[in-house]
């Protein structure tokens, strides 16, 4: 078990793409990390620079206190499970499981009893002695997850594992992986460009854009308050209603309606300020009577999201979505009052939250630098 | 090779049509008009449905003639010169006589076959197994990581030895290893002199062939290595295991397929090959004498078509044996 600190790091490969753009972060010991990002962001490059794959071009990581940045992969004492499960094809399982420790001249009676207690804990034990090609996608991840468990490590590194699953057996494996971290209480990194897996598993996340972290936090935290429209826009099984708007007489100007300014974010923007309103269609709260603080407009789209509907409202331009316990029915008014207490403004220039200070001097040299 | 049943089902419902075999376009017309039925009746796949035997026939027929005149024809008739006294000239080349096996009992006892077998399998092994196969997938190996204008010279120049024709590659290597002012002799400081071809006549056609022929297995792992998944050798790297390591436990059993594919190939190639007549014509002393030049020697320089073609036809056995071999190899277990 190990802490994770990295500094300053930076990768930049060769075409002059910055994956990495001074990252600082610490992941506790026994923490459960997950790096979200669209594709592209760095999460991966992270994640192969914490395993040793990549070498940064600058900075340090640092595992359990020593310094690791110049370490080769093997002395780093980490098991990573990959997309593609990287189970060698001409291995049985029980091989396959116990490469790692043969790898480490671990006699064969005692690296196959380590791979079958491995094994017992992930319910592989009657295809022992199969290979990787007669199982189904997800035994063959939880042999990719058992050769992980059959040696001792100080962190684990998941890139995207579970990517490959159809979209059932991924619920089923997200709980168990997430049952598993909990009682092995080992430090892991878990790269996923899925938000809800991210929410889902880990203890604290971060949500990277262009080779940066955009916002690190606790899951809840990143859900119910997005440091910027970026974040808010990804975040979300539904995604966020963002909607222009502009402070004018105490209240917010969306289209033709006039919605109050959340009592948080009052002190911080004045009269004329572009913003944009972030709401919540989970927070907010479809009416079929008109009201002073809600959007008015027509009901165009109605999805059934299971226990609830997911009702789209339009009112020319504007476009807001809420859910609601009942089908309201195309075509009929509909009024959206949009949750105030859950209500974030983002400033309009550079989509952060009103109440952030401005960060003028990263934000120039990322003008400069682009 | 299909069921009985299999071709009937499409002509039934045709009329009955007497010909359906005979005109191949309107019986694979039917077919195809009758495959959501058949489809249906879960009995044919569809491809026969289709396609039918007739049509299928005729597709084939023009390639399987070709094979037949200029493959099996000329393997039965050398079969057929074997069990004759058959001569390039003179009496017996206008009516060979038939001396039953006494060509092939010849065989077994002639020397100079039995040296030319040795010189054949030392010359496989060496320049095919052991040249060819390993150079080749050291390049490929060793040019994995490699990017850039110095990977693509050197693939340049490893395939340039493979296309150039054999006859201009034979006059580089002779003036190479010439006694008097070859080049190698050029290089190498001091009296110099050496006749290569005939001082190290096996060496120099073993190193020849090499040079010759590992662009292909270059090229043939060099695609193999490209699609071996990166996380199979990075889960190795991982667990610890040293550049050795993973050849051993990756990288060659995951292309076990294409070295026995190489190495069929390649061996059967260099097994019949005449390349190294052009450098030494079998000499000195027969030492680099392989089995086509011997047949050559035999059937056409001295005019024995009868011997030659026994040989031949043994020749042939081995080639055939040897695919054999490694084609099962190949199935198991992959």
């Amino acid at each position: 078990m190990a802490e994770v600190t990295i500094s300053a790091l930076v990768k930049v490969f060769p075409n002059g793409a910055r994956a990495a753009d001074g990252l600082d972060l610490t992941i506790r010991d026994g923490e459960f990390f997950a790096l979200l990002g669209p594709s592209g962001c760095g999460k991966t490059t992270l994640l192969r620079m914490l395993a040793g794959l990549e070498t940064p071009t600058g900075g340090t990581i640092t595992l359990g206190g020593q310094d690791v940045t110049r370490l080769p992969p093997g002395k780093r004492d980490l098991a990573m499970v990959f997309q593609d499960y990287a189970l060698y094809p001409h291995m049985t399982v029980t091989d396959n499981i116990a490469y790692p420790l043969k790898v480490r001249k671990v006699a064969k009676d005692e690296r196959h009893a380590k791979a079958r207690e491995a094994a017992g804990s992930l319910q592989l034990e009657e295809l022992m002695e199969r290979r990787p090609g007669q199982l189904s996608g997800g035994q063959q991840q939880r042999v990719a997850l058992a050769r992980a468990l059959a040696y001792p490590t100080e962190l684990f590194l998941f890139d995207e594992p579970l990517s490959n699953l159809d979209a059932r057996l991924r619920l089923e494996a997200r709980t168990f992986l997430k049952r598993l971290q909990t009682d092995l209480g080992v430090t892991t990194v878990y790269v996923t460009h899925d938000q809800s897996e991210a929410l889902a598993l880990a203890d604290r996340m971060a949500v990277m854009d262009a080779g940066r972290f955009r916002q690190v936090g606790a899951p809840l935290e990143v859900y119910q308050r997005p440091s910027s429209r970026f974040v808010a826009s990804f975040i979300g099984s539904v995604p966020m209603n963002l909607l222009p708007a502009t402070v004018a007489d105490g209240g917010l100007r969306v289209g033709s309606n006039r919605v109050p300014v959340p009592a948080h974010a009052r002190e911080h923007v004045a009269a004329g300020d572009e913003v944009v309103v972030g709401a919540r269609p989970e927070y907010a709260e479809l009416l079929a009577e008109p009201a002073d603080d809600a959007l008015a407009g027509t009901v165009a789209v109605v999805e059934l999201l299971g226990t609830e509907y997911l009702v789209t409202v339009e009112d020319g331009d504007l476009s807001v979505q809420a859910t609601a316990p009942e089908d309201p029915g195309i075509g009929s008014r509909a009024w959206v009052r949009l949750g105030e207490r859950h209500t974030l403004l983002y400033r309009a220039d550079d989509g952060e939250l009103v109440d952030a200070p401005r960060a003028a001097s990263a934000r120039d040299q990322m003008v400069a630098a682009g | 090779m299909s069921a009985g049943a299999g071709p009937k089902a499409p002509q039934t419902p045709a009329g009955g049509g007497a010909g359906g075999g005979a005109g191949a376009a309107p019986a694979s017309q039917d077919a195809s008009d009758d495959a959501p039925a058949a489809a249906a009746g879960g009995q044919e796949t569809a491809g026969a449905v289709v396609l039918g035997r007739g049509g299928a026939s005729a597709f084939v027929a023009p390639a399987l003639g070709l094979v037949g005149v200029f493959l099996i024809f000329p393997a039965l008739w050398t079969l057929y010169l074997g069990l004759t006294n058959a001569r390039l000239t003179g009496l017996a080349a206008a009516e060979p006589q038939f001396v039953g096996l006494s060509n092939f009992v010849r065989a077994l006892t002639d020397p100079l076959f039995r040296n030319s077998l040795k010189v054949t399998a030392i010359f496989v092994v060496g320049s095919a197994v052991v040249g060819q196969t390993g150079l080749g997938f050291l390049l490929a190996w060793s040019l994995r990581g490699w990017r850039g204008p110095v990977r693509s010279a050197i693939e340049v120049l490893v395939i340039l030895a493979w296309i150039i024709p054999g006859s201009v590659v034979a006059f580089l290597w002779i003036a190479l290893l010439d006694g008097r002012s070859g080049t190698l002799n050029t290089l190498i400081p001091g009296d110099g002199g050496i006749e290569w071809l005939l001082r190290y006549p096996m060496a120099s056609i073993i190193v020849f062939n090499t040079w010759r022929g590992a662009a292909f297995s270059m090229l043939l792992f060099g695609a193999a290595l490209a699609s071996l998944p990166p996380s199979h050798l990075e889960t190795a790297r991982l667990a610890g295991a040293s550049a050795w390591q993973q050849l051993r436990d990756v990288i060659l059993p995951s292309i076990r397929g294409h070295i026995l594919t190489a190495l069929l190939l390649i061996s059967l190639w260099t097994f019949n090959l005449f390349t190294p007549y052009l450098l030494t014509r079998g000499g000195p002393n027969f030492q680099t004498e392989v089995l086509p030049i011997y047949i050559y020697r035999v059937a056409i320089s001295s005019g024995q078509l009868g011997y030659g073609a026994a040989i031949s036809a043994i020749m042939l056995a081995i080639n055939l044996v040897v695919a054999l071999v490694y084609l099962n190899v190949l199935k198991d277990k992959t």
